[in-house]
């Protein structure tokens, strides 16, 4: 948490100064600009301008290192976490420079488009990154343990749920898009309430012969029977953020392109930045 | 994500992002100017961006030609001001169809970058000079705004005015010699205000005529135009100029006179003789021109008049001009190598060879004693009026087609080595000029009439021959000679032409036997007046009882001939009708139904 907490004051300072930075630039419409003493520092093709963009886009292109992570996951390269961190803290602070580096003007198609691809990247990525926080850690060991506690003391009751819960597992849909993955929604939501139901509705059948001790157990009836659903809950929520990657890669990939465009055209048109030939 | 639903979310943003912008203009960074808007379109950034240059001012001036020279040569606000430097600089694009690429304030401007403003002009409004939407282009002379009221002949404005006080002249700056009226001989030193008056009156002056300064002298007696007789340096010095002299003009011979000649009582005094012309000459011409002389001679030019002179005087001659005697050059009538009193009063004109030569050679001198007129008019020597009326009064009147026929054709050329047409033919005879067909088939009778015994010059085609040895009837009247009378091989090897004596008269020597012999070769042997006239070769009545000895009677009477008499085909290929059947008994044609008898 903490990691994030310093995430949102890093750039709500960055933001902060550039805006005051540049504000009165800013705040004036297209033609006032050519007046302002600013308009050689922070027009998009002008060094501070200009540099704005170039930095943003070298930190959304180590954004990209986080894939290669990844790849290597067996590499010792350092937490998956960390890397995770890095990944949103890149693109965030990366997004908010090319924003300034178009000084809030969007005349033309292709920087409305990258824009727009931008503004879907980061908030794919920043609800991806919630529905990853979202997704339960599912403690088998536990239900086990309490299966054979049933077992001991229930005259088989734990065998009897394993049994019926091994005859309900989760479905995973077979193509993990987006769309099937909304689609088996309604089935998840019934598979967890059925296993839910398998776990109560059998220790309420032991109750009957076993009743005392049955009832002595019955918080740990109340435990398994939410881990039996969040089993459930786990598989959908991960196949939901597989998804929901892809479209996070999609608009990733779409940012990539349009902003290689965008570079190669300015370059060979001259607008090379503290490079350019005078 | 599977790349099907990678496409279909490409295509979709794309679809939304960018549905109403041309793919043209994809990787603009904005819409260009008004004025630009011809260069929108990806494939146009060239026009004004150089690979890795950015923006180049060479790519401006590519199009802005004028501001390119400008710059180039140092001029106006750009060459003065900005030379070197980016046009993007001042004049940034891609921010908007409708932004100012020029953004110029004219309240701050300095205009002494251009053009100091002084007097007037610093107190006037931009818009006075600057009327078209650019601000460029404007010249610094004077006459780039104002109207030049003399129109360009006193050179630059500033010379005379003052450009804070138009109307104060430095007159003394101004160089007369550019104004209508120059300054020569006296007038050169004549104060400014002799003429111009005081208060000074500069424009409006009358200039045309001495008279508008100089008060006449001779009371109006002479022309207003006193340099015909006098001269700026002084008055009293006289020099008329030719023409001037009041009343007779001084061309020619006269100039060479003196005044005291014809002037006997004084300069400005009539002469005693008076002003006519038979005043002093005497009358040299013998027609009746009148003593008007110079209304043919007004020039004071006796000799070489001009032509129009010359033919309006000749009606009056013994020897008015027409046809084309009108255009003849007057020299060729008047030798200028004769004499003058050959060339005109001597000159001979009662005959035609008188000027002109007969090309004829005397061929006429019998016919109207070879005057020229029987023949020709002065409308040309071509085409003469001899035609086939006047030929009728020669020896040979042209009749038929020898009307229609062209003159060269009898009259040739008979002398070697001249161009000359022969008009007399002494041999008239039609061998001179036809060519007989018939050889010496009729030597005699040809000898006897000529050809004129059997043809005339009506139609060689139609003799006058009776044919009475083998009358001609039917269709035999009317069909040509030749039909008949046609050569033979050898009267083609003699080529003496057709036979017209012991011709065949046969109807086989002329005629193709359509029956194929079969009147000819069986019998009986049938000739062909038989059946056939000289009228029509079709039978229009056919007795078949009396001439085939097979009456028809009963249904063989309706019978058409074809339904016995049937087209065959013969050993040869050829078709024809056999008439000759062979058979007369009915079973040769029809079947027996009784099965047997007779």
């Amino acid at each position: 948490m903490l990691w994030a907490v310093v995430l949102v004051i890093l750039l709500l300072c960055a933001s902060a100064y550039l805006m005051w930075r540049g504000y009165a630039f800013y705040a004036l419409d297209l033609e006032a600009r050519l007046d302002h003493a600013d308009h050689d520092l922070l027009s998009p093709g002008k060094p501070i301008g200009h540099g704005y963009g170039v930095v943003g886009t070298v930190l959304m292109l180590t954004n990209l290192l986080y894939l290669l992570r990844r790849r290597l996951a067996r590499a010792r390269l350092g937490s998956l976490r960390a890397w995770l961190n890095l990944h949103v803290t890149t693109g965030l602070i990366g997004g908010v420079l090319v924003v300034f580096h178009s000084a809030f003007q969007l005349r033309s198609p292709i920087a409305t488009t990258t824009m727009v691809a931008l503004f879907l990247v980061l908030l794919t990525g920043v609800f991806g990154r919630y529905l990853y926080t979202l997704t339960p850690w599912v403690d088998r060991a536990r239900l086990d343990k309490h299966l054979r506690d049933f077992d001991s003391v229930g005259n088989g009751m734990g065998k009897v749920i394993r049994e019926r819960l091994d005859a309900l597992p989760p479905s995973r849909p077979r193509r993990p898009s987006l769309l099937s993955v909304l689609l088996t929604t309604p089935t998840w939501i019934r598979q967890a309430n059925q296993r839910r139901q398998i776990v109560l509705e059998t220790a309420a059948e032991h109750e009957l012969a076993h009743l005392t001790e049955v009832r002595l157990l019955g918080a740990k009836v109340g435990e398994c029977a939410e881990i039996a659903a969040s089993e459930v809950r786990a598989v959908a929520l991960d196949a939901f953020v597989r998804s929901w990657r892809g479209l996070h890669r999609f608009f990733a990939l779409l940012l990539v392109v349009l902003v290689l465009v965008h570079i190669v055209v300015a370059w060979y048109l001259g607008y090379r930045w503290i490079f350019s030939v005078e | 994500m599977s790349a099907r639903y990678a496409i279909v979310l490409m295509a979709a943003l794309w679809a939304l992002l960018v549905p109403s912008v041309a793919l043209g203009q994809l990787l603009s960074p904005g819409p260009l100017a008004a004025g630009h808007a011809d260069l929108e379109g990806d494939d146009k950034c060239g026009r004004c961006h150089s690979t890795g240059k950015g923006v180049v001012s060479s790519l401006c001036t590519n199009c802005h030609v004028n501001i390119g020279a400008a710059v180039a040569s140092g001029a106006g606000l750009h060459g003065r001001s900005f030379r070197g430097q980016s046009c993007a600089k001042c004049h940034s694009d891609h921010r908007g169809r409708g932004a100012a690429l020029v953004r110029f304030d004219p309240k701050s401007f300095d205009h002494g970058q251009v053009w100091k403003l002084g007097g007037d002009h610093a107190q006037a409004k931009c818009g006075a000079c600057h009327k078209s939407r650019s601000w460029l282009g404007l010249g610094t002379a004077c006459t780039s705004c104002h109207k030049d009221p003399h129109t360009g002949r006193f050179g630059a404005c500033l010379n005379c005015h003052d450009e804070s006080d138009w109307a104060k002249v430095k007159i003394e700056k101004f160089d007369h010699s550019l104004a209508r009226f120059q300054l020569k001989g006296a007038h050169s030193q004549v104060a400014c205000e002799n003429c111009h008056g005081t208060p000074p009156r500069w424009r409006g002056l009358d200039s045309g005529g001495c008279a508008s300064c100089h008060h006449d002298p001779h009371g109006g007696r002479f022309s207003k135009t006193c340099t015909n007789c006098h001269v700026e340096t002084s008055f009293k010095t006289i020099q008329m100029k030719a023409g001037a002299h009041p009343g007779l003009s001084l061309a020619g011979g006269h100039v060479r006179l003196a005044c005291g000649r014809c002037h006997d009582k004084g300069i400005y005094a009539r002469p005693t003789k008076g002003s006519r012309c038979s005043g002093c000459h005497q009358p040299v011409h013998e027609a009746p021109f009148g003593n008007r002389c110079d209304s043919c001679h007004a020039s004071i030019k006796w000799l070489g008049l001009p032509p129009k002179v010359g033919l309006a005087a000749h009606e009056k001659t013994p020897f008015p001009l027409h046809g084309r005697h009108v255009q003849t050059a007057c020299q060729k009538c008047h030798d200028p190598a004769k004499p003058a009193q050959k060339r005109f009063r001597e000159l001979a004109f009662d005959r035609c060879k008188s000027c002109h030569s007969d090309p004829h050679a005397g061929e006429f001198q019998k016919r109207s004693g070879g005057e020229c007129k029987s023949c020709h008019t002065d409308e040309g020597f071509k085409p003469a009026l001899f035609g086939p009326d006047l030929h009728a009064s020669t020896p040979f009147p042209l009749v038929g087609h020898h009307v229609a026929t062209p003159c060269g054709k009898c009259h040739q050329n008979h002398t070697p080595g001249k161009r000359r047409t022969a008009w007399n033919v002494a041999e008239r005879a039609c061998v001179k000029c036809h060519q007989s067909p018939h050889g010496d088939q009729f030597a005699a009778e040809v000898q006897k009439h000529g050809c004129g015994g059997c043809h005339s010059p009506i139609g060689w085609d139609t003799p006058n021959i009776a044919h009475e040895r083998w009358p001609l009837t039917g269709a035999h009247a009317s069909a040509p000679c030749a039909r008949c009378h046609r050569p033979t091989e050898a009267d083609r090897k003699s080529g003496k032409g057709a036979s017209y004596q012991n011709t065949p008269r046969d109807c086989e020597s002329c005629h193709a036997d359509v029956h194929r012999g079969q009147f000819r070769l069986t019998k009986p042997v049938k000739s062909c007046n038989a059946c056939h006239s000289t009228h029509r070769f079709v039978l229009s009545q056919f007795d078949h009882g009396k001439l085939a000895g097979y009456p028809l009677d009963g249904a063989h009477r309706r019978l058409s001939c074809g339904q016995c008499h049937r087209l065959e085909k013969l050993g040869d290929g050829g078709r024809t009708t056999r008439w000759r059947l062979g058979y007369r008994k009915c079973r040769d044609c029809h079947a027996d139904p009784h099965g047997g008898g007779q």
